[in-house]
Parts: C-alpha cells; sequence; structure tokens
C-alpha cells in the first residue's frame, strides 16, 4: 500500500493529520520552559523616554523625539489609574505613542505610581485638580505654548474630560480613547455589578481603605471567564513555536496582570457619582468644590471607541459628543475591543494615522 | 441574552436549546471533514464554537438576578471578615501603643486641612492681587476727565500709580 493511497482514505489522513498535531503539541510543550524565561524579560515601553517632572507618586514621561518637534502644543497622554500607562507603549510595532512622537508631537505620559494604603484619602479633586493642572502648568511654562493638547484613554478620559470641563483655557485639543461618559447603560456587565442594589460601595471602601488590586482584577476575569481562564492557555499553546506572537501573547498578559489598587475615596467617588448617579452627564459631577458642566468644553474633540468594548461599551463614550460645547467634534467607532483600540493592528493601521492627522490639523 | 429574568423553567429550556444548537453547531465542521478541511482544524473549529456557547452561557448567568444575589453576599461577607480583622488588629495595635490606621487617617485629615486652609488664603490672596492690579491698570474716569483739562501728558503715569490711588 503506497503513501499515496493512506492520504486518498479520509479517515487514514485525519488520523495522519491528528498525529502530526500530537507531534506540534509534543514540541510546543517543550518549548514551555523557555517561554517562561521569555515572560520573565518581557520589556515594559517600547519608545525611548525620560522622566521630565515629579510629584509625589506621579511621574511625567517625555518621549525623545524621532525629529524636529514640529508642533508647538505639546501632547499628555493621561491614563487610567487602575492598570500601568504602557500599554499605550507596548511594542514596537504597536505603540500609540510611537505614531505621534514620529509625526513631530512633543509627547508626554503620565504615570500615575502605585498608591499605597497612605494615598487611601485622595479623591478625584486630586487628580482633576491637583495634579493634572500642575503637569499641565509644568508643560506650558517647558514647551511656552499657552495650552497643551490631551489624550485620555478609559477612566483617564474620563477624568480629561472633567479636567477639560473645569479648566477649559488650558486644552487646546481633547482626545477621548475608550472613555466612560454615560453611565446610565447596562450593557457593560461592569454597569450591572456596580448597581447600588448589589454594590455598598461605603462599606466597602471604609472595609478596604484603597480598592485592591487583585478586585479589579478579578472583576476584569470575570468580564468573560472562558476566554480569560480557559481559552487563553490553549492560545499560548498553539503560540509557543512563533517567537513574535508569544511575545506579544506575554506582554499583553503582563499588562493585563500588572493592576494597581485605586486610591479608596476616588474608587468610591467614581462608583457613586458615576456608575449609580450618573452624576457626569447631568452636568452635577462633585470635583472638589467644583461641579463639572461638560457644556465649558468648547476645544475640538475626537471621541474614539469600539465596538466590541465589554469594559467601556461605546454606548458609554458615545454621547459625550452630544454634551459638549464644542463646535469641532468628531467621533470614530472602531470594531474592535477595549485594548484593541489602543494596540490591535486594526487600530494601528487605521485609527491612529486618522487620529494624528486630526490633531495635526489642529495643533 | 437580556437583563429581564425568566421563570427556573424557562431559563433552564433556554440553556438546554443554546448547548443544543451549540452540539450541532460544533458537528458542522466534522461533516465537512471530507469536503477537506483537516481534523486538526476541525477540531479547532469545534473547539471555538464550543467556546463561544460556554461564554454565551457565563454571560447569561453574570447578569442573572442570582449571580447579583451572590455577588452581594460574597461582598458583604468579605467586608465583614475585613471589618473583623481590622477591629482585632487595632485592639492589638492599642496594647503595643503603636500608630492604627484611624491614626494615620486623623493625621492625614489633619495635614489635608491645614493644606485646604493655606490653599485657600493662596487664592483669596491671588484673588486680592488681581483685583489691585486690574484696578491699578484701569484707567480711572475721573482722571480722565481730569485728562481732558490736563495741558501736560508727561505727569499721567506718575499721578496713575501714585500711591495716593491705591486704596
Amino acid at each position: 500500500m503506497s503513501t499515496n493511497g493512506h492520504s486518498e482514505n479520509p479517515w487514514l489522513r485525519a488520523q495522519q493529520s491528528l498525529l502530526e498535531e500530537s507531534l506540534a503539541n509534543l514540541h510546543r510543550m517543550a518549548r514551555l520552559p523557555q517561554a517562561w524565561l521569555q515572560a520573565e524579560r518581557v520589556k515594559k515601553g517600547a519608545t525611548p523616554s525620560d522622566v521630565v517632572y515629579e510629584k509625589d507618586r506621579l511621574r511625567l514621561l517625555r518621549y525623545r523625539p524621532a525629529g524636529p518637534i514640529k508642533h508647538r502644543t505639546p501632547l499628555v497622554f493621561v491614563f487610567a489609574l487602575v492598570n500601568r500607562p504602557y500599554i499605550l507603549d507596548i511594542l514596537p510595532k504597536k505603540s500609540v505613542v510611537a505614531h505621534f512622537v514620529e509625526a513631530g508631537f512633543d509627547t508626554y505620559l503620565i504615570d500615575w505610581g502605585t498608591p499605597t494604603a497612605a494615598d487611601r484619602s485622595r479623591t478625584l479633586d486630586t487628580y482633576v485638580n491637583g495634579y493634572l493642572p500642575s503637569v499641565v502648568t509644568y508643560l506650558r511654562k517647558r514647551a511656552e505654548s499657552p495650552q497643551v493638547n490631551v489624550l485620555g484613554y478609559c477612566m483617564g478620559g474620563t477624568m480629561s474630560a472633567m479636567f477639560t470641563a473645569l479648566h477649559p483655557r488650558l486644552v487646546k485639543n481633547l482626545i477621548l480613547l475608550a472613555a466612560g461618559i454615560d453611565f446610565s447603560t447596562r450593557e457593560g456587565l461592569l454597569n450591572l455589578w456596580a448597581d447600588s442594589r448589589s454594590f455598598d460601595v461605603d462599606a466597602f471602601v471604609d472595609a478596604y481603605g484603597n480598592c485592591p488590586a487583585e478586585f479589579l482584577q478579578a472583576c476584569f476575569l470575570m468580564l468573560n471567564p472562558v476566554r480569560n481562564v480557559v481559552a487563553k492557555p490553549v492560545d499560548l499553546l498553539e503560540r509557543l513555536d512563533d517567537k513574535r506572537r508569544l511575545e506579544e501573547f506575554l506582554t499583553m498578559e503582563a499588562w493585563l496582570n500588572d493592576n494597581v489598587p485605586v486610591p479608596g475615596e476616588v474608587f468610591r467617588e467614581f462608583v457613586k457619582y458615576l456608575y449609580q448617579q450618573n452624576l457626569l452627564v447631568k452636568n452635577r459631577m462633585p470635583v472638589g468644590r467644583h461641579i463639572v458642566d461638560l457644556r465649558h468644553i468648547t476645544c475640538p474633540v475626537l471621541n474614539l471607541m469600539a465596538s466590541q468594548d465589554t469594559l467601556v461599551p461605546a454606548a458609554q463614550s458615545e454621547p459625550f459628543n452630544d454634551l459638549v460645547g464644542s463646535a469641532d467634534r468628531k467621533a470614530i467607532k472602531l470594531s474592535t475591543g477595549h485594548i484593541g483600540l489602543a494596540m490591535g493592528s486594526a487600530a494601528q493601521r487605521e485609527l491612529w494615522p486618522l487620529a494624528v492627522a486630526w490633531l495635526a490639523e489642529r495643533s | 441574552m437580556g437583563q429581564d429574568s425568566t421563570g427556573p423553567t424557562d431559563g433552564l429550556g433556554n440553556v438546554m436549546q443554546m448547548w443544543f444548537d451549540m452540539a450541532s453547531a460544533a458537528m458542522a465542521p466534522f461533516q465537512g471533514h471530507s469536503a477537506g478541511l483537516s481534523a486538526p482544524d476541525a477540531l479547532k473549529q469545534a473547539r471555538e464554537i464550543f467556546f463561544k456557547a460556554w461564554s454565551d452561557s457565563w454571560a447569561d448567568f453574570l447578569r442573572s438576578p442570582a449571580f447579583s444575589a451572590a455577588q452581594q453576599r460574597l461582598l458583604a461577607g468579605s467586608v465583614q471578615y475585613r471589618k473583623q480583622v481590622r477591629q482585632y488588629l487595632e485592639r492589638l495595635h492599642h496594647e503595643f501603643e503603636l500608630p492604627t490606621c484611624q491614626d494615620i487617617d486623623h493625621l492625614v485629615v489633619a495635614v489635608g486641612q491645614l493644606d485646604q486652609h493655606v490653599q485657600e488664603q493662596f487664592e483669596e490672596l491671588t484673588a486680592r492681587l488681581d483685583e489691585i492690579a486690574a484696578r491699578l491698570d484701569a484707567p480711572d474716569p475721573g482722571r480722565s476727565d481730569a485728562q481732558t483739562n490736563a495741558p501736560d501728558p508727561r505727569e499721567r503715569p506718575a499721578k496713575r500709580r501714585g500711591p495716593a490711588n491705591r486704596r
């Protein structure tokens, strides 16, 4: 019986391919220790940067320009308080930051640092009316520019919107990336879980102080438990023999597991005033002694969102453009998820060149 | 998938139907095997279909009142446990005359209040300085009348910035 005879028989062919796949899987398993070593060497940040300003735990990174600075107004990235900000510059071909640096923007990123128990009394006011104005004042002096461009991601986007509404003269252009604004939607599981009938945020913060990173991590895992707990290890197994894909996987996982605690009072305000009372869209959101009125935002606004986002559903970001006082406003919705909006291939190919062009026209 | 709660029988029926649909869909790649799909690819496809159905099933559960009630109980229990541990530790700290979280909180509040007070004073001073500067820079209406009659314009700056005009 010839080999060709074997391959013509569908059942023998099936057996042959299953055997080959099993052998390939064995080879992949043999690479596991190597993957372990690779995981320990994961780099955090692709574009060279320097710390140019520090205040308490905050560090302001300036990305080294790729060439001459073409736009006078500096751009500052404002990240969320729940994760580390290097997702915006995670790998050379998947860096949001690199798009702006290469286009000649003087680009900065705020790293809020990791809060400790001593920071549990920090409020949104500390960030929106304390740290952000300090950073912006520093940048205005440094760049000799009266205003700055602000790009806020996720919770950082919500804080950027609050900051722009309270300090409208300081912001030239505002870009929001998957930012929660209207929390009335029940599309996202977090919106359901944070409902006041099932989550007593006061009791939680009073007991825990800061919101523990492990709690946040568990919540994020539970958004899609099958994908996060079962399908991912299978994905890892299939990527073990592809160095580039394995590196991407490990880098991503390292970031996803790098949660930080959220200062207790910020967590209380965010859950109570936004998830439970939805005060931002009602223009009644208190930040310290001030009330945020989104109509005070008059600068050009670019609102970027993802249609498959389970963390901040697009319905949560979409109403923003109708709530601001800006005449120049644009929204782009991409068919991807929350992280895909920053580092996904489609976002890198289509979204970020558009965003860079939008900002360049206005800077 | 929706928020509307259904009765236990309906819920069970829906779950059964979903898994039945999933099983039918998962078998499809194997039926197409003879059409050229390799066995590992067919298995991968079936796996994807299975994961999707499983995921949907979880999503339904995570949106259900049953999960909400379980979450509430779990959090309440965890908060209660945390409180008890904290009380016990506070008593221990107190016995050994060590600072507790509460003491640190009081200190943070005191420093915060001081900071707030200083900031408010600064803001008040800045506002007053701005007001004074604005008054000094604004043309004095009385003086402008005088200016029309004033023969010597060289006197104007000295007079406008003179101490008599500052109050």
